[in-house]
C-alpha cells in the first residue's frame, strides 16, 4: 500500500503545541490531528525536500499543530490522538509524545531539525528545555555550516558580541538571490544553553553594499540587528548561528560571539535606536536582551538581630571627583560614627581614590577601609554590617540622616529618595510609586546579611547597581518591607564621574539605559 | 614665650607676590623684635623644585628659622595634596615646629586636609589664616572674574559650573570643603573690608573676618614739594605692575592711545587756552571728557613690564611715544621711584584686594588713579581719582583731569594718609588675635 502518509517523529512541547515531522508525496495533505472531539489542522506547515528520498520535491514536512485549547488530549494518557491525511490515521498519543523530541535531535533528518529550529526561533514552537537543549547544541554543531558567501547569499556578521550575565548584540547584512523566499532566523548557543534570538531583518540602511547589486539582491536597507540572553552566563565559547531562507540541509553561517562588558551591549543597543527607525523594533531587540520579568521572590535569610554598633558596608557609586571621596566619607564617619567597610563600585582603585581613603582614614576615628573595587556589589559581608549604597553626591547630602552608632535600622530596607515632587505642597503621599517611574536618586540602607542575598539575583540587568537597589526596593515595598521617605532635594547637584555616570551614547548614561530596561520590563509584565 | 609659625603658600625668596610679602615682612618683623617666629614658605610648583632642591630634598632652610618646602603643586580647586604621602610629611613638619599659634597667609600649597589634621593634633593651638585673595569662593584664580571676562559679584554652584564648564556637584563639594577650613581658624583677617564683605556674603559670619591693612614699613615722610615740583610731577604718571591681563594695561595703553590722539587733533586745529581752576573729580558715569588734548608734556612710565613682555601679550596694541617701558625695579626702591610722578595708575579689571601697589602709594605721598572696584576703590578713596573699571575712554579723561593741574595733585597729596608701618601692624594683629607677647 502507498501511504500518504509517514510520521517519522511526533512529540508535545510545553503550551499544548504537538509537532510531526515525516514526509509524504502529496504535495497538498490534508493534516490534521484528531484528539478527543476535536480535529485540528496545523498552524505551522513546512515542506521541504529530504535528500534521503532522492528527489529534490518537497516530500518532507514539519507540522505543529496547537493543542492548548484541548489540555486533556495530552495530559490523559488515555486519550487517543491520531495525526491523519483524509482517512489514513497514524496513532501518536502514548509515551512518544514525550520521547520523540530528543529522538528527532538527534537522528532525524538534517532538513526536518533545521525546520524545527527555525520554528524555535521565530517562537512558533518552544525553545527546549534544559535537557533537550545539548542535543539540539551538538546536532547543531556537527552540522555543515554555510559559508558567508555563495552563490545562493551572502551574509555577515559584522558584530557579535555577549556580556558576563549571558545578554548579547549581533549585528550584520544579508543579500539573497531572486530566488530566495522567506526570512532569517538565528539562535545562539553555548556550551550548555540555547536561546532565541530576536533578528530584525532590512532594518539598517547599507549604501556601502550597492556593489554587490550584480550578484545578489540588494535594497539598500539590507543590515540586520540581532538581540539575546542566556537564561544564565555562558558557560564555554559562545555562538551565534544565523539560519538562511531555504537552505534547511544546513545548519547556517556560525560567528563566535565575542565577551564584552554590559555597557557595550548597552551602547550597541542605543546605537541600534538611532539605526532604525522603528520604535518597537529597537524596544523588542532591547527586551530580548532582558532576563524573564518573572523575578523570583525575594530572599532573605533569617539573621541575628544587627548591632548597634555594627559598622557600615558601604557600597558606593563614586560620582565625583577622585579628592571628594575623603569628604563624603568624613562627613559618614562624622555623621554615624561607624566604622566603614568601603565597597567602592569602580573598575579600579586609581592612585587618587587610594589617596583619599588613606586620607579620610587618617583624619576619623572610626576605622574606615576598603574592602573591595569592583562594579558589582559583593554578595555576602563579612560580618554584621549596616549596609549602605548611594551615590557620594547623595551620601554627601544626605549623610546626617543615617542611623547614628546605637541605632539599628527598623524596616529591611529604608530609602531616601530626592523627589523634589514630594517636597512641593501636593506633592506628598505618592513617593513609592514615583520611585519606580521618575526614579529620583536615592540613599538606602538595611542589615547587609538580609539585603546582600536578595540582591544578587537583581544584578544581572542592570548595568548601574543602583537600578538593583531600585528593583529590590520595589520588590520589598509589595512585600510592605520598605520604608521610603523623601529627602529635601535643596541644594542638591548630582556628578557627573564614574563608570555610571558615563554617556553610553550622546548623553545617555548607564542609569538612562536602565530606566530604559525597566520601562519594557513593565510593559511585558503588563 | 609665644612660638608663632607663619606660613605662606610661596617664598619671596623666589616669588615677589603679595601674601608672600606680607607674610615675611610680618616674620622679619617679628623676629626683629626678637620674638619666637618661624617662617614656613614654599616653592610653587615642581619645576621650581627641580632647579632650586636635590633628589630627595623637601626643605630648602635659609636659616633656622626661615625655610622654602619643596611644592610638588597642588590643585586650587581641589584645594588637597595629591599624594597623601606629602600631606603626611608636611603635617609632620609643621607638628614638629610645636607652634602656639600657626598664621597662614594662604592654603594653597598646604591643603584642606593638612589644616584639619593640624587643628586635631594641636587643638590648643590657634590658627589664624590671612585671605589675601578669593581662592576659598573662586576656583577662577580667586578673582571673582569670569572666564568670558566679566567681573563676578556672587558664586554659586551652577554659576560656577557654567563659568568653569565642570559639574554643579563639584562645586558643592568644595565649597563645603572650603567653609569647613575656614571654619577650623579661630581667626579669619582680611587686608581690605572689601574682601571681608565678599567673605560674608559667601556665608561666612558677620563680623569674622577682621580687617588689618597689611603692614609697610616707609621711611621718612615724602619732601615737601615746591610749585616747580608739583607742576612737573603733575605731568608725569606711571604704573608699577605685572603684564597679566587682569592688571589693565591694556585698558591704560588704550587711554594713552585715546589722549594721543588728541594730542594729534589738537595740533592740527587752533589753539584754545585749556581750561583751568575747574575742580578735578571723578567724572560722572556718562560724563565725557573735554574733546581736549593736553597743551602741556605728558608722560607714563610703565614699571614691571618691558616693550617686548607688553607685545607679547597685547601684540596689536601700540603705545605713544611718550609712554616709556622701563622693565623690572628693585622693590626697595619703590617708594622713591613713585615720588618721581604725580600719579600712579592703578587700572585692574579684576577687583584686587590690597595691592602692595596702593600702600607704596601712599608711603611715596603719590596719589592715585584707580579702578572703581573692590579693594582698589576701598583703599583710594577720598585720595585717589576713581574711573570706571576697564573703560579706557573713562580713563582717557580722568588722566586729563588731572593732567598739568598741579593744583589738584597738591590737593590729593594732602589727603593721603601713610600706611599702617608694621609695628602698627603687629598691634592690630595681637589685638585681633588676643596673643600675648
Amino acid at each position: 500500500m502507498d501511504l500518504k502518509l509517514h510520521v517519522d517523529f511526533c512529540f508535545s512541547c510545553p503550551g499544548g503545541r504537538v509537532v510531526a515531522a515525516g514526509w509524504s508525496q502529496d504535495p497538498r495533505p490534508a493534516l490534521m490531528v484528531h484528539a478527543g472531539s476535536a480535529s485540528l489542522a496545523p498552524v505551522h506547515l513546512i515542506r521541504f525536500a529530504r535528500r534521503d528520498l532522492r528527489t529534490l520535491e518537497p516530500f518532507g514536512y514539519l507540522a505543529v499543530f496547537d493543542l492548548s485549547g484541548h489540555p486533556d488530549a495530552l495530559d490523559d494518557p488515555s486519550e487517543e490522538i491520531f495525526l491523519a491525511v483524509g482517512a489514513e490515521h497514524a496513532r501518536i498519543g502514548g509515551a512518544r509524545l514525550a520521547t520523540d523530541a530528543r529522538k528527532m535531535v538527534e537522528i532525524g533528518v538534517d532538513e526536518a531539525f533545521f525546520a524545527l529550529l527555525r520554528l524555535m526561533a521565530e517562537g512558533s514552537v518552544p525553545m527546549p528545555d534544559r535537557a533537550l537543549s545539548g542535543p539540539v547544541i551538538t546536532r547543531i554543531r556537527a552540522a555543515r555550516p554555510l559559508p558567508a558567501e555563495a552563490e545562493t547569499h551572502a551574509l555577515s556578521v559584522d558584530l557579535g558580541q555577549i556580556a558576563e550575565a549571558g545578554q548579547g548584540v549581533a549585528s550584520g547584512w544579508f543579500l539573497p538571490t531572486a530566488a530566495t523566499q522567506g526570512a532569517l532566523h538565528a539562535v545562539a548557543f553555548d556550551d550548555r544553553q540555547l536561546a532565541r534570538v530576536t533578528l530584525l531583518q532590512g532594518v539598517v540602511t547599507r549604501t556601502d553594499l550597492a556593489a554587490y547589486g550584480d550578484r545578489y539582491v540588494y535594497g539598500g536597507q539590507d543590515g540586520w540587528l540581532a538581540a539575546f540572553r542566556f537564561a544564565a552566563p555562558a558557560a564555554g565559547a559562545a555562538r551565534l548561528l544565523v539560519m538562511l531562507p531555504g537552505q534547511l540541509a544546513d545548519a547556517g553561517v556560525l560567528h563566535p560571539l565575542t565577551q564584552v562588558a554590559a555597557p557595550q551591549i548597552a551602547r550597541l543597543l542605543v546605537e541600534a535606536r538611532m539605526w532604525q527607525e522603528d520604535p518597537e523594533g529597537a524596544d523588542a531587540l532591547h527586551r530580548a536582551t532582558l532576563a524573564a520579568s518573572d523575578t523570583p521572590a525575594i530572599a532573605m535569610p533569617d539573621t541575628p538581630p544587627l548591632p548597634g554598633d555594627a559598622p557600615i558596608l558601604l557600597i558606593l557609586d563614586h560620582d565625583l571627583a577622585a579628592p571628594d571621596l575623603r569628604d563624603v566619607l568624613r562627613r559618614l564617619c562624622q555623621a554615624t560614627g561607624r566604622a566603614i567597610d568601603l565597597h567602592l563600585l569602580r573598575p579600579t582603585l586609581t592612585p587618587d581614590l587610594r589617596d583619599a581613603i588613606a586620607g579620610a582614614a587618617r583624619e576619623c576615628g572610626p576605622r574606615i577601609r576598603i574592602l573591595g573595587c569592583a562594579p558589582k556589589p559583593p554578595v555576602t559581608a563579612e560580618g554584621p554590617a549596616l549596609l549602605v549604597h548611594a551615590r557620594s553626591s547623595i551620601l554627601f547630602h544626605l549623610a546626617a540622616r543615617l542611623p547614628v552608632r546605637g541605632e539599628v535600622p527598623d524596616h529591611d530596607l529604608q530609602v531616601l529618595a530626592l523627589d523634589v515632587l514630594a517636597s512641593l505642597p501636593g506633592g506628598a503621599g505618592r513617593i513609592a510609586a514615583r520611585f519606580g517611574t521618575d526614579r529620583p536618586a536615592f540613599l538606602c540602607w538595611g542589615d547587609a546579611a538580609r539585603l546582600l542575598p536578595a540582591l544578587a539575583p537583581l544584578l544581572g540587568d542592570a548595568l548601574v547597581p543602583e537600578s538593583a537597589f531600585r528593583q529590590l526596593a520595589a520588590q520589598l515595598d509589595g512585600a510592605g518591607r520598605l520604608a521610603i521617605l523623601p529627602a529635601d532635594p535643596t541644594g542638591f547637584h548630582a556628578g557627573d564621574q564614574g563608570p555610571f555616570a558615563a554617556a553610553l551614547f550622546d548623553s545617555l548614561t548607564g542609569h538612562d539605559f536602565d530606566a530604559l530596561s525597566a520601562r519594557l520590563l513593565q510593559e511585558a509584565g503588563q | 614665650m609665644t612660638r608663632t609659625v607663619i606660613i605662606s603658600h610661596s617664598h619671596p625668596a623666589l616669588r615677589y607676590g603679595g601674601g608672600e610679602v606680607a607674610a615675611y615682612r610680618q616674620f622679619q618683623h617679628m623676629l626683629e623684635g626678637g620674638e619666637d617666629v618661624y617662617f614656613v614658605g614654599s616653592t610653587i610648583g615642581p619645576e621650581d623644585g627641580a632647579r632650586f632642591f636635590g633628589p630627595a630634598q623637601r626643605v630648602l632652610s635659609f636659616s633656622d628659622r626661615d625655610f622654602c618646602l619643596r611644592g610638588l603643586g597642588m590643585d586650587a580647586f581641589v584645594m588637597e595634596h595629591p599624594r597623601i604621602e606629602t600631606e603626611d610629611w608636611l603635617l609632620d613638619f609643621l607638628l614638629a615646629l610645636e607652634g602656639d599659634v600657626y598664621h597662614f597667609h594662604h592654603f594653597w600649597n598646604i591643603g584642606a586636609g593638612t589644616l584639619r589634621r593640624l587643628r586635631a593634633a594641636r587643638p590648643q593651638a590657634q590658627m589664624i589664616c590671612t585671605l589675601h585673595e578669593m581662592t576659598a569662593i573662586c576656583a577662577n584664580h580667586g578673582q571673582m572674574v569670569k572666564t568670558s571676562g566679566e567681573l563676578c559679584f556672587a558664586a554659586s554652584d551652577v554659576a560656577c559650573a557654567a563659568c568653569l564648564k565642570r559639574s554643579p556637584a563639584d562645586f558643592m563639594l568644595r565649597r563645603a570643603r572650603m567653609a569647613g577650613m575656614l571654619d577650623l581658624f579661630d581667626v579669619l583677617l582680611s587686608p581690605s573690608q572689601f574682601m571681608a564683605d565678599r567673605f560674608e556674603v559667601w556665608g561666612i559670619a558677620p563680623g569674622r573676618v577682621g580687617v588689618i591693612e597689611n603692614g609697610l614699613d616707609h621711611g621718612d615722610a615724602p619732601p615737601v614739594q615746591s610749585q616747580a615740583d608739583l607742576t612737573r610731577r603733575s605731568r608725569r604718571f606711571a604704573f608699577f605692575g605685572q603684564a597679566t591681563p587682569t592688571k589693565g594695561l591694556d585698558v591704560l595703553i588704550r587711554a594713552t592711545q585715546e589722549i594721543d590722539a588728541r594730542i594729534r587733533a589738537q595740533a592740527t586745529a587752533p589753539a584754545v587756552a585749556p581750561a583751568r581752576g575747574k575742580a578735578a573729580a571723578k567724572p560722572a558715569p556718562g560724563e565725557t571728557a573735554a574733546p581736549t588734548g593736553p597743551r602741556a608734556p605728558i608722560s607714563l612710565e610703565i614699571y614691571g613690564v618691558t616693550a617686548e613682555g607688553f607685545a607679547a601679550l597685547w601684540p596689536d596694541l601700540t603705545p605713544p611715544d611718550w609712554v616709556r617701558f622701563r622693565g623690572r625695579y628693585r622693590p626697595q626702591d619703590c617708594i622713591a621711584i613713585m615720588r618721581r610722578f604725580g600719579w600712579i595708575v592703578i587700572p585692574s579689571v579684576w577687583w584686587e584686594n590690597s595691592p602692595v601697589v596702593i600702600q607704596e602709594a601712599r608711603a611715596a605721598g603719590t596719589p592715585m588713579i584707580a579702578s572703581d572696584i573692590g579693594g582698589m576703590a576701598e583703599k583710594t578713596a577720598g585720595w585717589g581719582v576713581q574711573f570706571p573699571v576697564g573703560d579706557p575712554d573713562a580713563l582717557a579723561a580722568a588722566i586729563l583731569s588731572v593732567h598739568d593741574r598741579p593744583e589738584i595733585l597738591a590737593q590729593h597729596i594732602a589727603l593721603i594718609a601713610p600706611p599702617l608701618d608694621m609695628a602698627g601692624f603687629m598691634e592690630e594683629w595681637r589685638v585681633a588675635v588676643s596673643v600675648v607677647k
